[in-house]
């Protein structure tokens, strides 16, 4: 048994993937259009096997889910990255609007931004 | 300093819920009282959560709305356009046509053409990750998931019906 698949809500498809490929850096992986959904996921360049599926929002369920963890300032994932100083000064030079800038969580450096599309996203430095 | 605190967050979600999908746009000081936030700070602070503005982010969840009664067929263009609470037909047509790259007759042929997402699937239910998934894998072959370079997918979601060739 593997993890090797994740999911996000997002409130709008072809919004989160220009963010997910354009500002974050993923690329397209699949994409299969279910009539007004698609299977859609994204995966790292740098490697790895994981994806994450951008999935719709549009369940009632799912919309309540998702505005209690970003009124709460819960991250809905997280984001491993190599430098996270490097990192978080491209994403602000990009516009994002982080709510915790980096930050020393014990062993880890974590910084927390918006996604636009509903969520908020954690990325995180391992100990070097 | 972060660009947001978690206190303005709060009060931006609370002002993003209240955006609502239906009856008429709230005015941005209604949305900014909620934030608790003067006009001009509450828009640079929701463009910066959202990438858009509230007017913006409202129009485009109502097209998406739009585009969900369209797919499920039972309404037409007309009473989908009414019951979203447009007022012109013509507006609404031209609008959803100039956002989401069709027209409304074009989009509800196509979506409900397209069928249920899976056999044992309501149209009137959600989606989630794993029927989408679930559909995906029932409409494409298994060429199809060996061709991308998705090892997920290739490992999970191929049959695993049949020996590979020695």
């Amino acid at each position: 048994m593997r993890i090797r698949l994740n999911s996000i809500f997002v409130d709008d498809q072809d919004k989160a993937l220009k963010f997910y490929t354009e500002v974050l850096g993923f690329v397209k992986s699949v994409e299969i259009p279910m009539g007004e959904y698609r299977w859609l996921t994204v995966r790292s360049p740098e490697g790895g096997d994981a994806e994450l599926s951008l999935e719709p929002n549009a369940n009632p369920a799912a919309k309540t889910y998702q505005q209690a963890l970003l009124a709460q300032g819960i991250p809905a994932t997280a984001f491993e990255v190599d430098d996270i100083e490097e990192e978080h000064a491209r994403l602000d030079g990009l516009g994002v609007a982080f709510t915790r800038e980096p930050t020393d969580a014990g062993p880890v450096t974590i910084a927390v931004f918006s996604d636009t599309c509903g969520n908020l996203i954690q990325i995180y430095q391992l100990p070097r | 300093m972060p660009v947001l605190t978690h206190s303005e967050l709060t009060r931006l979600s609370r002002a993003r819920e209240a955006l609502g999908l239906d009856g008429p746009l709230p005015r941005i000081a209604e949305l900014a009282e909620i934030a608790q936030m003067s006009r001009f700070h509450f828009m640079r602070r929701f463009q910066l959560v959202s990438g858009e503005s509230p007017n913006q982010l409202r129009i485009r969840q109502r097209l998406l709305r739009a585009r969900e009664l369209l797919a499920g067929g039972h309404a037409s263009v007309t009473e989908v356009c009414f019951q979203l609470g447009y007022s012109s037909l013509g507006s609404f047509s031209s609008l959803y046509r100039r956002r989401m790259g069709e027209s409304p007759q074009a989009a509800r042929r196509r979506l409900w053409s397209a069928g249920s997402l899976t056999p044992c699937m309501e149209r009137d239910l959600h989606p989630g990750c794993m029927s989408l998934l679930e559909a995906a894998w029932a409409r494409t072959d298994e060429h199809f998931w060996r061709s991308i370079r998705a090892p997920v997918l290739q490992h999970s979601l191929t049959q695993p019906t049949r020996e590979e060739p020695a």
